[in-house]
């Protein structure tokens, strides 16, 4: 018991020191190509069904990834100011997600407060069940149990807390 | 022309001759059951077979226009070419609207039929022939959908020789032959289990015993779903050249959006059929689940939202929105009728156990399923209030799913080893103990091979720890009982949790890693990336009957050259592309031809290199998750109902020598005919 | 069909002894889900179907128009502000482009027409995706390119061309005036500016 509580420690410790390499290593900064292609995946080609700006073969797409480059390599304008001034000079028509002010903020707030309603309505549901299952145990209850117990033989009631591995 | 409005005549005839097949049936079935008259439900049920006759003879009657090249359809003139190799031209049935409605007539029928000839020994029982009779009402609908709507055997003009031939994406892979008709034994089956909830609604049945017969058919639609979602996007990855599976495209929202419903049903219904709980909840997925195969079909049929796959622009919007309104105001009003009978009759203990962590598996799953319906109809909200079009792709449910496949992989991780009713902290401690060190060493694994950032890492672990728990109830079983132990829902389900890993795995490696880089080469100039050297070593031109374009050839390191092609399809006009793979255990090479295209052999050559890791593996948990379903479709050890839920079968009464074979015999639980 | 069958019947049996007062609280569920898929009903039902639109509206109209700098194929260098003074027709093309070669001989006599005027404007080809190698040949085939043809990366991207050709006027004060998608005339385009210097005068004198 406590040798596995020790083993719980030990490996909380490594996974914290494992994600603090690898959230290093994520964190070094970024070279202009893995920019220009975070961007470009950002904008959706204007000719185009479906793909993006950096998938796209199409002549429009393969200028805009010129431009990004240009604005990258300018070393002036963020990520997300890059994608917006592209975006603009299409009408915005090239944002591949929805932006999070006026109405587009739905599609972010929504799946979030459907999130917590549906949390909250689950653990609500989960503490009537428990008012619910402290009440009623009828006699004509028990005898079931004892009868199907009886039924499956004495093998069945042994050991209860052994694990049922392969139940289906 | 005498023979060419043949076919076209024939065709039309055999729709007709299926609607009013399945009308007949449908009243038929629906007045028998009534009037309590077996003879009506028999004559009822005799017509489910002419509509199937009816379905296979009109999608037989497509194929013999197709193969004989009978250009006096319209279709054919728009799918059909006379140099379209054999095999394509086959497929080209299903490569448009009014073709495809053909297919899902003939799935339907098939499915139809199949419930019949399974229950035929159980036709007068009210719950089967409600269940018969909702499936000639679908039935009716698709039928004359393809008759008024997008009639695939109209004529066309006449004195035309040629057609186009299918479209030029769909001409080029074998999986065409594979990934529609896999997809709609799916898509199309999901009827079957939602026929059943119907009949449960209405003759007041609602207990478990309608669950008992569905289950297996809702396994087969679902694990057909999953493989033909996962070989469309095996086609996208080897045809499209975008280097990608999965793009939020509308027409692959439109068939993940039944899985996820599905998937949750799958899980959620082990706790009804276990503890009688949640048959609202049950019934709902069902109805949802059809209901969004109908409204996805909507979506991508009529026009409303823009996508790679575009069918072409067709009347049959409207009729399909109706139809999902229909479907949608009839289960609810059942259901709203039929919830006194609905009332769950026993409680959950405590969120820890094993019912608990299917209900969060239901949120997750529900949760997923409306960011994807949500992202996927955003825009049309927008436009409405707003008259302003806007995007949202792949970034936007890139970000939503991070956290949702995170709390599906730890669901992953968790539930398989909880008891049902109640754990203790004890227990979990001593069960997960190892399985969550596997987690700690798939991170590990990850850290020393060069991964990089917290989600993947986290996704990583999470993996490692889930196929840890997936790995030790499969050991356990096997322990027990052999290999027998992998058969049955939990064990087999368990396999298919392994293939999710491996898929989940093999998609966040390969988003999160993979690289590329565009290279302008001249023949037999040699560029290294990636710790490869990729030689430019000459290009070819080729005009075929079909076709005409260039391919390059790129040798890789010293072995064989890969040759990504750029083609155009004559009659089609645009030119596309076709990468070239090498699939390693560990990573593919990735390569497409791209601008500029060489016009003779001296030209420089646009060659796009691509290394995306574990690719393979997202193959390979397909296979296990088509595996994993079909183990689960046996029964697993027995358990008497009346045996009490938690406490261990004894290794006596049912010894591990027991052979496949007797228990296969027992594979009809619920069945007809036994 | 023996043990499966009893399962249910148990379930039954044991479903009668039921906690005596819960408020019905489905008919709400269900009258809220059916609110919910009636307004997605509505939502749908009225959506029009998608067509690709080709728009001419830009936000650029009447801003400044964006700068444009780089190698003209006569080998000078080319900036877009240091044409202010006079009218500026850009022309976006491609030397693949079908409606482009179809739009060519118009474009020729249009630069003829514009140059016989004491303010003609003064037309710019903008090369669009493109290689020089192929742009010379488009030339030496098809005439023109008396005017100066720029190669630069990413003006096309700044003024939202996504298909050429694309023709936009530019006034001498470097405003923008009129964005026209696809193929235009000699005569069109000559009327059009007329048009804008009549009103730019009547601007003026006003």
């Amino acid at each position: 018991m406590t040798l596995r509580r020790a083993g719980w420690l030990v490996m909380a410790g490594a996974v914290a020191a494992l994600l603090a390499i690898g959230v290093n290593r994520a964190g070094q900064p970024r070279t202009a190509d893995q920019r220009e292609l975070a961007i470009a995946k950002q904008l959706a080609c204007p000719v185009c069904d479906g793909e993006n700006v950096a998938e796209s073969q199409a002549a429009s797409a393969v200028q805009i990834r010129g431009r990004i480059k240009e604005l990258v390599d300018a070393g002036q304008l963020s990520d997300v100011e890059i994608a917006e001034t592209i975006d603009a000079a299409y009408q915005d028509d090239l944002a591949l997600e929805p932006s999070g002010s006026g109405i587009d903020a739905l599609a972010w707030a929504l799946p979030a407060i459907v999130a917590v309603v549906a949390t909250a309505g689950l653990i609500a549901a989960f503490g009537r069940w428990r008012k619910a299952a402290t009440s009623v145990v009828s006699d004509a209850d028990r005898d079931i149990v004892a009868r199907a117990l009886a039924d499956a033989g004495p093998a069945a009631t042994a050991d209860a807390a052994r694990e049922p591995a392969s139940e289906s | 022309m005498m023979i060419a409005s043949l076919n076209g005549n024939l065709g039309t005839g055999a729709l007709l001759v299926g609607m009013i097949a399945s009308i007949f049936g449908a009243l038929g079935l629906i007045a028998g059951v009534r009037r309590r008259d077996a003879k009506m439900i028999v004559a009822g049920s005799r017509y489910v077979w002419l509509t199937l006759v009816a379905a296979v003879a009109a999608f037989a009657i497509m194929e013999k226009a197709l193969i004989t090249r009978d250009f006096s359809l319209l279709y054919v003139q728009n799918v059909g070419s006379a140099a379209t190799p054999a095999m394509y031209n086959f497929t080209a049935l299903w490569t448009a609207l009014e073709g495809s409605l053909l297919l899902w007539l003939l799935v339907l029928a098939g499915y139809s039929g199949a419930v019949a000839w399974k229950y035929r020994a159980r036709r007068n029982d009210p719950l089967v022939a409600w269940a018969l009779a909702t499936l000639m009402l679908i039935s009716v609908f698709f039928f004359s959908l393809t008759l008024f709507t997008s009639n695939p055997f109209e004529a066309g003009p006449a004195g035309v020789t040629t057609g186009r031939g299918p479209n030029q994406l769909l001409q080029n892979h074998v999986l065409v032959l594979f990934h529609p008709p896999t997809l709609y034994l799916g898509y199309v089956g999901m009827s079957v289990p939602f026929a059943f909830a119907i009949a449960a609604l209405v003759t007041g049945r609602v207990g478990e015993g309608w669950l008992a017969e569905t289950r297996r058919w809702t396994l087969f639609a679902w694990g057909f779903l999953t493989i033909g979602i996962l070989l469309g996007g095996w086609w996208s990855y080897e045809v499209l050249g975008w280097g990608g599976v999965w793009g939020w495209d509308p027409v692959e929202n439109a068939s993940l959006l039944p899985w996820l419903t599905g998937t949750a049903y799958v899980h959620s219904v082990l706790v009804q059929e276990r503890r009688g709980m949640l048959r609202v909840w049950n019934l709902s997925l069902l109805v949802a689940t059809f209901s969004l195969t109908i409204l996805g079909t909507f979506l991508t049929r009529s026009g409303v939202l823009r996508s790679v796959h575009a069918f072409s622009e067709s009347g049959i919007g409207p009729y399909l929105l109706g139809f999902f309104g229909v479907v949608v105001a009839v289960s609810l009003g059942l259901i709203a009728w039929r919830g006194d009978r609905l009332r769950a009759p026993g409680t959950m203990d405590s969120p820890l156990s094993r019912e608990g962590a299917f209900l969060a598996n239901n949120l997750v799953f529900s949760l997923f399923a409306f960011v994807v319906l949500l992202g996927t109809v955003f825009p049309l909200l927008v436009q409405a209030v707003q008259d302003r079009d806007i995007k949202v792709g792949a970034p936007f449910f890139d970000k939503m799913g991070i956290p949702i496949g995170i709390s599906l992989l730890f669901l992953m991780a968790v539930a398989p080893v909880l008891p049902w009713r109640k754990a203790s902290t004890e227990l979990l401690s001593q069960r997960l103990f190892w399985p969550a060190w596997c987690g700690v060493g798939a991170m590990a694994l990850a850290v020393v091979t060069g991964a990089g950032g917290l989600a993947p890492l986290i996704a990583f672990g999470l993996g490692g720890f889930a196929a840890g728990a997936a790995g030790r109830q499969l050991v356990l079983a096997t322990r027990r009982q052999g290999l027998r132990g992998l058969i049955g829902r939990a064990n087999g389900g368990m396999i298919v949790h392994l293939g999710v890993i491996f898929i989940a795995v093999a998609l966040v490696a390969s988003n999160s890693y993979s690289r590329t880089q565009h290279f302008v080469m001249n023949a037999g100039e040699s560029v290294s990336f990636a710790g490869h050297r990729f030689t430019y070593t000459g290009a070819e031109k080729f005009d075929t009957e079909v076709r005409f374009g260039t391919q390059v050839f790129v040798q890789v390191d010293d072995g064989a050259a890969l040759a990504p092609s750029v083609a155009t399809y004559k009659g089609r006009g645009q030119p596309a592309g076709k990468p070239s793979v090498r699939t390693g255990p560990f990573r593919d090479i990735y390569i497409t031809l791209d601008k500029p295209i060489p016009k003779t052999a001296a030209d420089p050559a646009g060659i796009s290199i691509s290394i995306k890791p574990m690719m393979i593996w997202m193959w390979i948990g397909g296979g296990l998750m088509a595996l994993g379903t079909v183990f689960s479709a046996f029964p697993g050890r027995r358990r008497r109902p009346t045996d009490p839920t938690s406490a261990p079968l004894s290794p006596t009464r049912e010894s591990p020598q027991d052979s496949v074979l007797p228990s296969l015999t027992h594979s009809t639980i619920g069945g007809a005919g036994d | 069909m023996t043990e499966s069958s009893s399962t249910p019947a148990t379930q039954e049996t044991l479903e009668t002894p039921e906690a005596p007062a819960r408020r019905p609280i489905a008919p709400y569920i269900v009258l809220a889900v059916a609110l919910v898929v009636g307004g997605f009903f509505v939502l749908l039902a009225g959506s029009k179907t998608r067509v690709n639109k080709e728009d001419p509206a830009t936000p650029l109209l009447g801003r400044a128009a964006p700068e444009i700098v780089g190698p003209t194929l006569q080998g000078n260098d080319f900036q877009l502000t240091r044409r202010r003074g006079s009218w500026v027709v850009l022309n976006f093309f491609q030397s693949t482009c079908v409606p482009c070669v179809r739009e060519h001989p118009e474009l020729i006599a249009f630069d003829a027409q514009q140059a016989g005027l004491d303010d003609g404007a003064e037309l710019v080809s903008i090369i669009f995706d493109d290689t020089t190698a192929a742009v010379r040949q488009f030339f030496a085939d098809n005439g023109g390119g008396t005017w100066p043809v720029v190669a630069t990366d990413g003006a096309s991207v700044d003024y939202g061309v996504s298909k050429v050709p694309e023709t936009w006027i530019i006034d001498p004060d470097g405003l923008i005036q009129t964005r026209i998608i696809s193929e235009v005339s000699a005569d069109g385009l000559a009327a059009m500016l007329e048009q804008l210097r009549v009103a730019r005068s009547q601007r003026a004198t006003a």
